[in-house]
């Protein structure tokens, strides 16, 4: 297992997906338009193949994905 | 400012803009509908819609007519003058553009149940056949529809459209209102006098030999043949005029029915049998006249377009049927249709024979001469030997040098021409007319006509001005040449001499470029007043024709020399020209052969034959 | 009805009369009733569609509420709650066939006939159906709804009738937007009477006005008249024709979704926004967030992700990336999705060949944006632009609007193959001369029509910056002096009542030919 922690896979995938984007500071990705439908997909299917979760439709709101903080909610709550 | 307050302010500002709309629309009155209060300029209003205009005119002038023209705009040719003189009547012609019988039978039932009517004449096209309550399909009701009185239907929505239309027609018509001009425009086409076409200008137009008319109207060669177009409102059309029949019948009109003529091919477009079953429904449901396929039918010099008959024609047809021997008709013209005869003549229709060419034209070469001296100083001079060998030329070629007079009984009541007709003119009305040319032509038997200025007349300098100049003859000469040589017009003093006017100068009768139209026709007018009545005075003779100084002329200035009297008008573009029976058009803007010292004898014959 | 004919004034007047005066409880039925009247007066005969489509998915939502309820009950691994997620699988999915299944027969039928046969084919099974009013609007709102039950995102609404209303809500029957159940429903149930409302409803709706009738149909007139002919034209011509479509389609869309909004305003309503400023946008796909956004968000939300996130897209993403990897890896499966939404963004405008390839041209271009994303910044880099800038803004939406423009060529020419033509003709042959030696004349407008047009663009381009700004421009309007509010409020009814083409004014335009 990566000694890693979760948030900095998590940081990694991002920047990966999204080059360019502020994440660390930012509450609002989606609400200001950040990030795009586009990314959100990307960012789901990476985050779904590194943690090995299941993210369905349902989870797609934008409350979801506004911040860093919220995306680690979203993957622990799917962990459990 | 609060929300309230906002609204109020703008519901304030629609009722104002829809109440200063309305006001602006009715003032305006594009469409005749409300009486058009500011312009009366009903012509305008049909022009727009002929289906709504005439019913306010006739609202507020029914007192005048008692009798009704209807139909499509081929009804526009019976003249309603001619109506009125044949049956002590009082004419308005109260047809649609592109009626159909639904829309006569709304007219006549409106027209019967308000007003006192005494006869209606019906003018039934073939497309009556084709056509039934078409108004619904029309694109712009403002436009298409008739008036809510005779058609039926919503009041409200029928002033409404009008009150509340975009402000574009009224604005349209206050511009046009301000470029109006004398002749019919693109907006003005109506005479109110008549409720019929104002045709002033169509009616000076110049007909002449086949070759030009196909060359002026190609519609005519490019109308298709045979296209068996089927005729499927017969039976709506038929029920229709039953019901106008019974409606007249029951009020006690004089119902007159005529089947309009066709040009050969508008005849042929349609399905044979159909129009053979539209010819013997009509005949079993109202007896008529038709003048559908005459010998003038192959002739498209007596149409204007393929699907519309001149006013030559529509006087022919009156003359007909009111038996009036004064004017031209040819054999066989027309035929009262009742169920004996409809089958018979029906069938006979497609067998109708051309009129031939040779029987109702002739051609007519004209001379022009100017002065004769003994010496030629120029084109314009013919010396007294080459007149006299030019004029025993044509007699002894058998030319007939023939009258003014000869030459409308030909046009008007088709009494034939002599063989070989020939008009000798002078120009300017010079002394020589008198001393060279009256005693050859008496000798030769031959006729002539002097176009003299009237003003010039008996002079030999320029007006006041002591400039001499060729001497011209007086009406004492004028008197003793009487029987020989008619003298006719060629303008009062609309020929002047640029260099010795003091002012500016009319060297032809037409308009200057920046004089305004009104001015210019009393000008004109009173020009032609005084050579009338100079000539009336001194000879006794009416002038019916003019010569155009320097051959110039234009549509207005015929226009309204028609209007006052003249039957003839002489360019001089050389050529022959074609005069047609029962065609006073073919008597206008003639040709003239320009005659010179060096024209021989041999070249003025051949130039004639 | 169309938004423009003098009846939908008197409508509007009339339901709204008959909603402020009864009761506020029965408000919402007022309300239901205009709404029908309103579909049948459109054809009475297609009533049927959008009745059957409320049943159909009301109860399809009422059975998915019902299984919801069941399901929150059971543990995740039961095989109950297998059992029940399959049959919610199923429920949702024959909905949303059967609706989508009437919306292709009725709207695509003949195209696809075209497409795959002859005209022999097209006489055989070609179907003359009367196309119901906003049919995909009401089936893209229901069919959303019932998904959005389905995912658990909200209740199912437990009044059939009251359910009719959400969907067949008229104003938005014309033209959309496309609402959501959750968004729209709670604002139905009546409203109280107020000023501030109508005032409101009132403004939009004029500005509504202004786009469609001073602005949209007048160069419609032109763009009309070029099109006719398109191929005699030379390519400045042509940019011009296309340029003034791009006004045209802009004015008469936005400004139809704005009196829409007012309408839905005066009774109290607030409708999603449709556009928000496109002319502002800096990508491509920042342009389709900000033209006809519910359509979009709608397509985002059932479609894109479902599919985004389906087993077998997963499984085509794992593989791309296994095999082909990279960037490319990446983007193959988003890409997919891409193609899907825009194809069907294009046919949902219009059935013909034009609107795909226009599906396909916006799918292509945001696809290689996606690729070459990483390019781009190493560009930018190495060229030192600072994409925060001022600068590159303008750039951003320069180039924007010159994609969105090429793309309209292919929307507006008479048939696909014209296209490309068109295309040829406006870079090879442009004839500069041709834009002012007086040619842009000859098509119906006139010099004072074409400064009423660039004028309407000038305030239209001046509001629209001062709202990017953030500037709230009604209430920002209600702000000022009285003197000011009314100026401003007789200036549009003024320009709507002087150069709108209202009535006849179409009729007076088409004279000048």
């Amino acid at each position: 297992m990566n000694p890693a922690s979760p948030k900095s896979e998590l940081l990694e995938i991002l920047h990966t997906s999204c080059p360019g984007v502020e994440f660390e500071n930012e509450t609002a990705l989606i609400d200001n338009e950040i990030l795009d439908s586009m990314d959100v997909v990307t960012i789901v299917s990476e985050i779904a193949g590194t943690f090995n979760v299941e993210i369905g439709v349902e989870d797609l709101v934008p409350e979801n994905f506004n911040s860093i903080e919220a995306m680690m909610n979203l993957i622990q709550r799917r962990l459990n | 400012m609060s929300s309230k307050k906002w609204l109020v302010a703008f519901f304030s500002a629609i009722i104002l803009a829809a109440s200063s709309l309305a006001l602006f629309n009715v003032l305006v009155d594009p469409f005749g509908v409300f009486g058009d209060p500011l312009f009366d300029w009903y012509s305008y209003s049909l022009t727009q819609n002929t289906r709504v205009a005439k019913f306010t005119f006739i609202d507020r002038n029914h007192e005048q007519f008692d009798s009704y023209v209807l139909g499509a705009s081929g009804s526009s040719a019976f003249c309603v003058n001619r109506l009125n003189g044949y049956m002590d009547a009082n004419f308005f012609n109260f047809h649609f553009l592109g009626a159909d019988m639904h829309n006569v039978e709304d007219t006549a039932r409106y027209l019967i149940e308000n007003f006192t009517v005494e006869n209606i004449v019906i003018g039934i096209s073939i497309t009556n056949g084709v056509y039934f309550d078409q108004d619904r399909q029309r694109e712009n009701p403002k436009m298409h529809s008739m008036h809510v009185s005779a058609a039926g239907g919503s009041r409200i929505g029928f002033f409404g459209r009008y009150l509340w239309m975009n402000p574009q027609y009224s604005i349209d018509k206050i511009v046009a209102f301000r470029n109006r001009t004398y002749l019919p425009g693109a907006s003005d086409w109506f005479d109110m006098t008549t409720g019929a076409f104002d045709k002033r200008g169509r009616g000076a137009q110049r007909i002449g030999c086949m070759e030009e008319y196909h060359m002026t109207y190609p519609e005519f060669a490019s109308f298709p043949y045979y296209n068996d177009v089927r005729m499927l409102q017969i039976e709506n059309t038929l029920d229709s005029l039953v019901r106008i029949r019974d409606m007249c019948e029951a009020a006690g009109v004089n119902l007159i029915i005529i089947f309009n003529p066709l040009f050969y091919r508008h005849f042929d477009y349609f399905n044979r049998d159909d129009f053979n079953e539209f010819f013997v429904g009509l005949a079993d449901a109202v007896p008529f006249w038709c003048f559908t396929m005459n010998a003038l039918s192959f002739d498209p010099r007596f149409f204007y377009d393929p699907t519309h008959f001149r006013q030559a024609l529509g006087d022919m047809i009156l003359a007909r049927i009111f038996d009036d021997d004064s004017i031209y008709i040819p054999e066989d013209f027309g035929v009262f249709v009742t169920p004996e005869n409809a089958l018979e003549r029906v069938l006979s229709l497609p067998y109708v024979e051309p009129m031939p060419l040779e029987t109702n034209t002739v051609n007519l070469p004209i001379l022009m001469y100017h002065h004769i001296d003994e010496y030629a100083a120029n084109d314009m001079i013919v010396t007294p030997e080459t007149f006299e060998a030019q004029m025993r030329a044509l007699y002894e070629n058998g030319f007939t040098a023939i009258t003014l007079d000869q030459l409308l009984d030909f046009v008007d009541r088709g009494v034939p021409l002599p063989e070989q007709p020939v008009v000798i003119t002078f120009d300017d009305g010079y002394l020589s007319v008198y001393e060279y040319a009256f005693p050859v032509l008496e000798r030769y038997g031959l006729n002539a006509v002097a176009f003299v200025i009237g003003e010039a007349v008996g002079t030999d300098t320029y007006k006041d001005t002591g400039y001499p100049t060729i001497p011209k003859f007086c009406f004492q000469q004028a008197r003793r040449m009487a029987g020989v040589v008619s003298i006719q017009s060629h303008s009062y003093d609309m020929h002047q001499a640029a260099f010795l006017e003091e002012g500016r100068a009319r060297e032809n009768i037409l308009r200057w470029p920046d004089e305004p139209e009104a001015d210019y026709i009393a000008v004109l007018r009173e020009d032609h007043r005084r050579i009338s009545d100079l000539v009336y005075t001194e000879l006794g003779e009416n002038v019916i024709a003019i010569a155009y100084p320097h051959g110039i002329y234009d549509l207005l200035s015929r226009v309204i020399l028609l209007d006052m009297g003249v039957r003839v008008t002489m360019g001089v573009e050389s050529g022959g020209n074609t005069i047609i029976m029962g065609m006073p058009q073919s008597l206008l803007g003639l040709n003239r052969f320009t005659i010179t010292n060096r024209t021989s004898a041999e070249d003025l014959i051949a130039m004639l034959e | 009805m169309p938004f423009t004919s003098i009846n939908f004034i008197f409508f509007i007047v009339g339901a709204l009369l008959f909603y402020y005066v009864v009761p506020l409880r029965f408000r919402w039925i007022a309300l239901l009733l205009a709404s029908y009247v309103f579909y049948m007066v459109g054809g009475w005969t297609t009533v049927f569609y959008i009745v059957f489509t409320t049943v159909l998915t009301f109860c399809a939502a009422q059975l998915l509420g019902r299984l919801n309820t069941k399901l929150a009950g059971l543990p995740g691994k039961d095989a109950e709650a297998i059992r029940i997620k399959k049959l919610k699988k199923y429920i949702v999915s024959l909905t949303i066939l059967i609706c989508f299944g009437m919306l292709f027969v009725l709207r695509y039928w003949n195209f696809t006939l075209e497409l795959i046969g002859s005209d022999r084919w097209m006489e055989q099974f070609g179907l003359n159906l009367l196309i119901p009013l906003g049919v995909s609007f009401f089936i893209f709102q229901s069919v959303g709804y019932v998904i959005d039950v389905y995912r658990g995102k909200h209740s199912p609404e437990g009044n059939l009738v009251k359910y009719a209303l959400f969907v067949s809500f008229f104003p938005q029957i014309i033209q959309g937007p496309i609402s959501r159940f959750h968004e729209l429903s709670p604002q139905l149930d009546g409203n109280a009477f107020d000023f501030t409302n109508i005032k409101y409803g009132i403004q939009l709706i004029m500005w509504g006005y202004f786009k469609k009738l001073v602005i949209a149909d007048r160069t419609a007139v032109a763009v009309n008249y070029i099109f006719e002919n398109i191929t005699i034209h030379s390519g400045a011509v042509i940019a011009f024709a296309v340029f003034f479509y791009c006004i045209q389609l802009y004015g008469d869309f936005s400004g139809g979704i704005d009196i829409t909004r007012g309408v839905a305003k005066m009774f109290g309503i607030d409708l999603a926004i449709n556009f928000r400023r496109p002319i502002f946008a800096i990508s491509l796909a920042d342009f389709w967030r900000r033209w006809h956004i519910t359509l979009g968000a709608w397509l985002k939300d059932y479609l894109f992700y479902s599919m985004a996130l389906s087993r077998p897209i997963i499984r085509i993403g794992k593989f791309t990336r296994r095999k082909i990897g990279g960037t490319l890896g990446k983007v193959i499966p988003t890409a997919i999705c891409t193609f899907t939404v825009y194809f069907l963004i294009g046919v949902w405008h219009g059935a013909n060949f034009r609107w795909v390839a226009f599906g396909i041209w916006n799918a292509t271009i945001i696809t290689s944006s996606l690729l070459m994303a990483g390019n781009f910044t190493w560009i930018k880099a190495k060229l030192r632009i600072n994409d925060k800038s001022k600068c590159w803004w303008v750039v951003s939406i320069a180039r924007t609007a010159f994609i969105v423009f090429m793309g309209r060529y292919i929307t507006r020419s008479p048939r696909l193959v014209y296209t490309l033509s068109m295309w040829r003709s406006t870079f090879t042959n442009f004839q500069f001369s041709t834009l002012f030696d007086g040619t842009l004349l000859q098509f119906g407008l006139t010099s004072l029509d074409m400064v009423i047009v660039a004028l309407g663009v000038l305030v239209l381009l001046f509001i629209e910056f001062r709202q990017e700004k953030g500037v709230e421009i009604r209430e920002s309007l209600a702000k000022r002096c009285f003197i000011f509010q009314m100026i401003a409020m007789f200036l549009l009814f003024a320009a709507i009542f002087f150069f709108g083409i209202w009535g006849d004014a179409e009729y007076f335009i088409y004279m000048q030919f």
